[in-house]
C-alpha cells in the first residue's frame, strides 16, 4: 500500500474517485454511531450507489494535496467506505516524496471535528455575542449576493496567502466587486520574503540544497519544524547528515533559543537577540580581512558599510558571545564548503529583522553558494502565472493599520475572511476587532468558530483541505516548477460548500461573467491549460480526459527540467547596519516562539496537535514562560510557580517552567495558544503574546517584531502543574549509562 | 526463515519533530490525551519522543530519542502475565491479546522501557471523530493494556496480500505508521533474518549500533544507531545537573502504567 | 424431622450452587449458542434461493469482495438494479421498496446474520483461496426461506481453533485479535 506496493499504477485506478468516492452512509444519523449501540452494531448496509471507483470494504488512497501555512504537501489519504482514516506524504510529489508532518496527519481531525460548523449561519443577536441562526444555503446564498452588491466597490476581502487557482479566482473576485485584496501571514515569512527579493532578486522564496552542503549555520530558522518548507528540509537534513558515504554535514546554530530545531545542531552559539546580523557582519570581517574568502565580492555586497568597525571583538559583547567564537565561525564557514548561511524566524522577529536577514543571506554570496550545488536554490516563476500565480506576500502590521482606519470610518462596507484569524494574530492595539464591528457587513468562510468569525453577520462554512479542489503553486517549490493538485478525498461531512466556489457565485452577483461554475471547473480548465503549455510528468497521452485522470492520481503536475534562470549577481545590500530596538525596560528580553505542534495557533483546534509535547520542554495543552534555573532562583520560582509578566503593555501571568538551556536574560514563551474562542480543544488556554508583546514594527518591511519586548517578572505565589509528558524530574543524560549514546568524532 | 520484525532508528536523523507520534495515534485508535491524562501521567504515546538533556546554560545540548515497544526476544513482560495475554509470536513480536487481558498492570511495571500503557477509562471520542478510527484496529476498552504492535493489521494485511499473489511478503510491501510519516527517514522496519532486507543491511553495515538498556539482556529488535556528534561538549560539564528544587515538588505519586 | 431437613436443604443448595456452571454450559451450548437463535427480521425478504437456484447466480456474483478481501461485502442497490430494472415489480410488494429505496436513495440497512465482534479479524478472501466454499460456514444459504437465513455454524472462538487445527493453520492469537 506504501513505498511500495502504493505506486503509480495504483493511484491510475483511484484518482477518478474524489466527488463520486464519498457516498454512503446517507441515511445514517452520526450521532448514534458506536457506544455499542445494538440497532446499529447488527446492521450493515446496502450503499445506494456503488461507483466504479468505491469499494465496498476495503481501503483506497486517494492523492491530494495540502497548501498549508507553509510549503505544503502532496498527500495521500486512506479513505475507507466514505471516511478518511489516514493522512501520509505523496510519494511520487517531489517536494515530500512520501513524507508529512504532525499537522498534515491531523488533518482528519478538522474534517471531523466536533465543533465545526454545520451550516451557513446568520448573526441573531449583537455582534460578538456568538449568537447564531442556522439558515438554509439558499437563504444564505440570498443575503451573500445582497451584500456584494451593497458592499461592491468598497469590499475587502482577507485570507492567507492564497496560490495558484484559488488566487486566481480571487483575483477576478476583487477585480469584479471592486476593493482590496489583504494576505495575513505570520508577519516574520513578510521580512523573509522581503530579504530573499533584496538578496537575491527573486520574488519566490527559495530552496537549500542541504543533500550537497557540508556546513549549515543556521540563524534562528526553525527550518526542521514549523518554517516554510519543514517536510522537505527535512528530507533534506537527513541527506545533510547521513546521505553521503564518507561525508556528514555539520550544523552549527546561532540564537537566542536552544529551540526545538537546535537541539539538532552539533553546536548551539546562545547570542543576545537581534544580534544576528552584527554577528554576519564579523564573520564577513573576519572572512575578508584573513584572505579567506574573495575581497572585490564582499566590497560589492557591503558597499555602504565599513566592515572593519564589525571586527570580532567590537560586535562580541553586543552579541553576549567571545571574538574568538566568531572568528571560529568564520573560519569554519569559508573553510567547510560548500557551506550555507540561512536564517529566518527569531532572527526575523526583530525591530532590524530584514537587516539581520539581509546580512545572513549575504554570506553565501562570499563562500560561492548562490545557486550552486549544497547552496541556495532558486525557484522558477510559476508554469503559467496568469491562471496559476505564485502566492503574494502577507501584509505587514504597518500596512494593516490603513486598512483597519478604512474600516473604522466606514469607507469599507464589506469585509470577506477565509481562513485567516486576523484578530487573534495582530496586536489588540491595532483594533481590528473593533474595528470590523465598526459598520460594515462581515462574511467568515470559516468552519470554526474563532476571533475573528465571532465577528461576522454571515458565516459560509467552506469546505476543508480533503473535501476541495485546487491547483496550488508551492512556495517555496523543489527548484523546479510544481503545481501540486488538490481534490476532494470524502464528500463534504458538513453542510459546506467550496470557497471557490462562493467566490464565484460572489462575482457573479456583482456583475462579473466568469468562464466556470464551481471550483473543479476552474482545476478542470487550469489543467487543460496545462496540457497545451506542455512540459511535464505526464507524457504518453493527448487525451485531455486521460490528461486530468493521470495528473489527479499523481497529485499534481512537475517538470524538473523547467528550473530557475541563472543566478542572481551580487546586490549592494544590507546598506546599513541597524541594532534592534527593545520596547520596555524590564529586565528580560521576551522572547514568543512558534512550537513544533501548533505554530502560531492556526491549528490550535486539533487535539492531535494539542497533544502533542514541544518537543524542548514536552509540555502540552498549556502555555508557559521557560526562565534560566539560576534566573528561577533569583526569582524564587521552581516550574510551575505563576509569574507576572509586566511589559510596557499589560501584565500577564503565567506559569514558569525551568528548562536549562535557557538563557538568563531571556524568558521564552510559546506561540499559539491563548485562543478566547476556538473549539472546546483551544478555548481559553494559556495565553496569547500578542496580546501582551509591545506592537514594534520591523524598521523597513513594517512586520510586527514579535521579539522587540522587554518584560519585568515577579513572582505571583500561586501554583499550578503544567501538564507534561516527562515527569517531574528533567531527564539528564546519565554519565556511565546514556539513553542516547553518542559517538563523538572530534 | 521466519520472520522477525525489527526496527533501526538512526538518532542522528531524529530531528524531534514527532510526525511519528501523530502518525501512529491516527493508525492505531489511541484515545486522545488529555490535559488530565498528562496530569496522571496516563497519556498513551505507543511511540513517544523523549528528550534528554546534557549540560546547562551556555553549554548545554539536548537530545531526542523516539521510543516504540522494543519487542524484546526475551521480553520481562511476558512471563508475568497471569492470563497469558501478552506472549511472543513466531515472527518474534511481543504481542498483547486485548480480549484476553484482566488488567493485572503486572506487565507494565515489569516492562523497563515504559511502553506499556494501561486503559483506566474507557476511551471516549466525539461522535464526528469516531469517523476517523481505523477499522482494522481493534478500540481498546476500559481495563485492558495496550501498545506498540508494529503495526501488526498492516503485517497481516501485507501477508494476505502476497498470499494472494501465491508469494512471500518482501521488503518494501509496507511499513509501520511511524516508519512511513518520518520526514528524515530515521525509522526503518522490516525483518532482521531477511539479509536483504534495509533494516537487516542497516544493522550489518552500521558500527553505531546499540540496543536500549542492552545490559538487561533482553535483546530489543529495535536497534537505535548511536547520535553523532562533531562538536561534544566538554567532559566536566556535560553530566552536570542542575538543583532538583528547581523543578518544582514532586506532587503526590500517581500511577504508572 | 429439622435434624433431616437441615442437611438435605444444605445438599440440595450445594447441588443447586454447583449446578450453576454446568446449567450456564448447557445454556451456553444449545439456547444461547448463535445456531439456536431464531431468524432475524430483514426490511425485504430477499430469497436466497431465486438468484441461486432459478437464476444460477454464483455468491461471489453479489458478495464480490469474498475472494480478494476481508469483507465478503454486501452489494450496492446499484447492482441489484441492475437486472431489476426491467423486471416487472407489479404484485410484488417486496421489490417495490427495492425500487423505492433506489429511487429515493434511501440505503437498505440488513441486519445481520453472522456477527463477529470487534477484535476479530476474519479475512473471507484467506478462507475462500484455502479451497474452503461459503456453505462451510454459512450453510446451504439458498435453501434458506426469504428473508429467513440463520446462522447454522457457531462461529465462537472453539469452533474457529478446532477448524484452524484441523485445517493446519496458525493458532497464534495475534492471527486473528489485533
Amino acid at each position: 500500500m506504501w513505498k511500495g506496493a502504493m505506486r503509480r499504477r495504483d493511484f491510475l485506478k483511484l484518482v477518478a474517485a474524489s466527488g463520486a468516492g464519498a457516498v454512503v452512509f446517507t441515511g445514517c444519523d452520526v450521532s448514534s454511531w458506536g457506544n455499542g449501540d445494538p440497532k446499529r452494531e447488527f446492521q450493515i448496509q446496502s450503499a445506494v450507489d456503488n461507483p466504479q471507483d468505491f469499494a465496498l470494504g476495503r481501503d483506497l488512497w486517494y492523492a491530494t494535496a495540502f497548501s498549508g501555512i507553509s510549503g505544503g504537501s502532496g498527500l495521500i489519504v486512506r479513505v475507507y467506505e466514505g471516511r478518511a482514516k489516514k493522512v501520509d506524504g505523496n510519494p511520487d510529489y517531489p517536494l515530500n516524496l512520501g513524507r508529512s508532518t504532525a499537522l498534515e496527519q491531523s488533518l482528519v481531525q478538522e474534517l471531523y471535528h466536533p465543533d465545526r460548523i454545520g451550516g451557513p449561519l446568520r448573526l441573531k443577536g449583537a455582534r460578538g455575542s456568538g449568537s447564531y441562526e442556522a439558515i438554509s444555503w439558499d437563504e444564505a446564498q440570498t443575503e451573500y449576493n445582497s451584500m456584494i452588491t451593497a458592499g461592491k466597490g468598497s469590499a475587502l476581502l482577507i485570507t492567507s496567502p492564497l496560490s495558484g487557482s484559488t488566487a486566481a479566482v480571487a483575483d477576478q473576485f476583487v477585480k469584479a466587486v471592486g476593493g482590496q485584496h489583504v494576505t495575513y501571514e505570520p508577519e516574520e515569512r513578510i521580512v523573509l520574503r522581503e530579504a530573499v527579493r533584496r538578496v537575491f532578486g527573486s520574488p519566490r522564496l527559495p530552496t537549500f540544497d542541504l543533500a550537497n552542503t557540508n556546513f549549515l549555520l543556521n540563524f534562528g530558522a526553525e527550518f526542521l519544524n514549523d518554517w516554510i518548507s519543514p517536510v522537505h528540509l527535512s528530507i533534506g537534513y537527513g541527506a545533510f547528515r547521513q546521505g553521503r558515504a564518507g561525508t556528514r554535514g555539520r550544523y552549527w546554530h546561532v540564537s537566542p533559543q536552544l529551540s526545538a530545531t537546535a537541539a539538532n545542531a552539533d553546536k548551539w552559539v546562545p547570542i543576545t537577540p537581534g544580534s544576528e546580523g552584527l554577528v554576519a557582519l564579523s564573520m564577513a570581517q573576519v572572512m575578508t580581512s584573513q584572505g579567506l574568502v574573495d575581497k572585490s565580492a564582499a566590497g560589492t555586497i557591503y558597499s555602504g558599510i565599513t566592515l572593519d568597525d564589525y571586527a570580532p571583538d567590537k560586535v562580541a559583547s553586543k552579541a553576549g558571545i567571545t571574538a574568538d567564537q566568531i572568528t571560529d565561525m568564520a573560519k569554519t564557514f569559508a573553510g567547510q564548503k560548500p557551506s550555507l548561511a540561512i536564517a529566518g524566524t527569531s532572527a526575523s522577529a526583530h525591530t532590524n529583522g530584514l537587516f539581520n536577514l539581509t546580512a545572513v543571506y549575504s554570506l553565501n554570496y562570499l563562500v560561492g553558494s548562490v545557486g550552486t550545488k549544497g547552496g541556495v536554490m532558486f525557484n522558477p516563476d510559476s508554469p503559467l502565472p496568469d491562471v496559476l500565480p505564485n502566492s503574494t506576500t502577507g501584509t505587514s502590521y504597518r500596512d494593516w493599520q490603513p486598512i483597519v482606519n478604512k474600516l473604522k470610518s466606514g469607507g469599507t462596507k464589506l469585509a470577506l475572511i477565509y481562513n485567516a484569524n486576523p484578530v487573534y494574530g495582530l496586536p489588540p492595539a491595532i483594533g481590528l476587532q473593533a474595528a470590523l464591528g465598526a459598520g460594515a457587513k462581515v462574511v467568515s468562510f470559516s468552519n470554526f468558530m474563532d476571533e475573528t468569525t465571532t465577528q461576522a453577520d454571515l458565516i459560509l462554512p467552506t469546505n476543508v483541505v480533503l473535501e476541495d479542489w485546487g491547483l496550488h503553486v508551492p512556495d517555496p517549490g523543489p527548484g523546479f516548477q510544481t503545481v501540486a493538485l488538490q481534490q476532494p478525498v470524502v464528500k463534504p461531512f458538513v453542510d459546506s460548500k467550496p470557497f471557490v466556489d462562493l467566490l464565484i457565485s460572489g462575482a457573479t452577483a456583482a456583475g462579473a461573467t466568469l468562464p466556470w461554475k464551481t471550483n473543479e471547473d476552474v482545476v478542470r480548465a487550469t489543467v487543460a491549460q496545462l496540457q497545451k503549455a506542455g512540459g511535464g510528468n505526464i507524457t504518453g497521452t493527448d487525451d485531455p480526459k486521460e490528461y486530468f485522470v493521470t495528473v489527479q492520481g499523481q497529485g499534481g503536475w512537475w517538470d524538473t527540467k523547467k528550473t530557475a534562470s541563472a543566478a542572481p549577481t551580487a546586490p549592494a545590500t544590507p546598506t546599513k547596519a541597524t541594532e534592534a530596538q527593545f520596547d520596555g525596560n524590564g529586565s528580560f528580553y521576551l522572547l514568543p516562539y512558534p512550537t513544533n505542534s501548533l505554530g502560531y495557533g492556526e491549528y490550535a483546534n486539533l487535539p492531535w496537535l494539542q497533544a502533542l509535547p514541544e518537543p524542548i520542554s514536552t509540555n502540552v495543552w498549556a502555555s508557559w514562560v521557560e526562565l534560566n534555573p539560576t534566573t528561577g532562583k533569583k526569582l524564587n520560582v521552581v516550574t510551575g510557580d505563576i509569574v507576572k509578566l509586566t511589559t510596557s503593555t499589560t501584565t500577564v501571568e503565567a506559569a514558569v517552567y525551568i528548562n536549562p538551556a535557557a538563557a538568563t536574560n531571556i524568558a521564552l514563551v510559546p506561540l499559539g495558544q491563548g485562543h478566547v474562542i476556538f473549539s472546546r480543544y483551544a478555548e481559553k488556554r494559556g495565553n496569547n503574546p500578542v496580546t501582551f508583546i509591545a506592537p514594534k514594527m520591523e524598521a523597513e518591511t513594517g512586520a510586527l517584531a514579535m521579539a522587540a519586548t522587554r518584560v519585568s517578572i515577579a513572582k505571583a505565589h500561586k501554583k499550578v502543574r503544567i501538564p507534561r509528558l516527562e515527569g517531574a524530574v528533567p531527564a539528564y543524560q546519565l554519565e556511565d549509562f546514556p539513553i542516547i549514546e553518542v559517538e563523538n568524532t572530534k | 526463515m521466519a520472520k522477525r520484525w525489527g526496527m533501526t532508528i538512526d538518532l542522528d536523523l531524529c530531528t524531534g519533530c514527532q510526525a511519528c507520534v501523530v502518525s501512529c495515534q491516527a493508525e492505531n485508535n489511541i484515545p486522545i490525551n488529555t490535559e488530565e491524562n498528562f496530569q496522571q501521567r496516563r497519556a498513551i504515546e505507543w511511540i513517544r519522543v523523549e528528550r534528554y538533556w546534557e549540560g546547562e546554560f551556555p553549554t548545554v545540548k539536548a537530545r531526542y530519542i523516539p521510543v516504540p515497544c522494543m519487542m524484546c526476544e526475551n521480553a520481562p513482560c511476558e512471563p508475568v502475565c497471569p492470563v497469558y495475554a501478552t506472549y511472543h509470536t513466531d515472527q518474534g513480536l511481543n504481542f498483547q491479546v486485548y480480549n484476553r487481558c484482566i488488567g493485572t498492570r503486572y506487565c507494565s511495571v515489569n516492562c523497563h522501557w515504559h511502553v506499556r500503557f494501561f486503559n483506566f477509562w474507557e476511551p471516549k471520542w466525539p461522535d464526528t471523530l469516531k469517523q476517523q478510527l481505523n477499522p482494522l484496529v481493534a478500540v481498546r476498552s476500559r481495563g485492558v493494556m495496550e501498545k506498540c504492535s508494529f503495526c501488526i493489521q498492516r503485517i497481516d494485511h501485507a501477508e494476505q496480500a502476497a498470499e494472494l499473489q501465491k508469494r512471500d511478503v518482501k521488503d518494501g510491501d509496507f511499513t509501520t505508521a511511524c516508519a512511513q510519516a518520518c520526514p528524515t527517514r530515521a525509522i526503518v522496519f522490516g525483518d532482521l533474518n531477511d539479509t536483504t532486507s534495509e533494516v537487516a543491511k542497516t544493522v550489518a553495515s552500521t558500527d553505531r549500533g546499540y540496543q536500549l538498556l542492552a545490559d538487561l539482556g533482553t535483546n530489543p529488535a529495535v536497534v537505535y544507531l548511536k547520535k553523532i556528534d562533531s562538536d561534544p561538549l566538554p567532559d566536566g560539564i556535560k553530566h552536570r545537573y542542575f538543583d532538583s528544587s528547581q523543578v518544582g515538588s514532586v506532587q503526590g505519586t500517581v500511577a504508572v502504567g | 424431622m429439622g435434624r433431616i431437613i437441615k442437611p438435605v436443604v444444605v445438599v440440595v443448595v450445594i447441588l443447586l450452587v454447583l449446578a450453576i456452571p454446568a446449567l450456564a454450559i448447557v445454556a451456553r451450548s444449545y439456547i444461547l449458542a448463535p445456531t439456536a437463535q431464531p431468524a432475524k427480521s430483514q426490511p425485504i425478504a430477499f430469497p436466497h434461493s431465486i438468484h441461486v437456484n432459478v437464476v444460477g447466480l454464483d455468491c461471489t456474483f453479489c458478495h464480490r469482495g469474498a475472494t480478494t478481501q476481508a469483507d465478503s461485502t454486501i452489494p450496492a442497490l446499484q447492482l441489484c438494479m441492475g437486472c431489476h430494472s426491467i423486471i416487472p415489480t407489479t404484485d410484488r410488494p417486496e421489490l417495490q421498496m427495492l425500487v423505492t429505496a433506489f429511487n429515493s436513495g434511501t440505503p437498505i440497512n440488513w441486519t445481520r446474520v453472522d456477527q463477529l465482534p470487534d477484535h476479530v479479524h476474519f479475512v473471507h478472501a484467506e478462507h475462500i483461496n484455502a479451497g474452503f466454499s461459503c456453505a462451510t460456514c454459512h450453510g446451504d444459504v439458498a435453501s434458506m426461506a426469504p428473508g429467513a437465513v440463520v446462522q447454522v455454524r457457531d462461529l465462537r472462538m472453539g469452533d474457529c481453533i478446532t477448524c484452524h487445527r484441523e485445517n493446519n493453520a496458525p493458532t497464534d492469537c495475534s492471527t486473528c485479535h489485533y
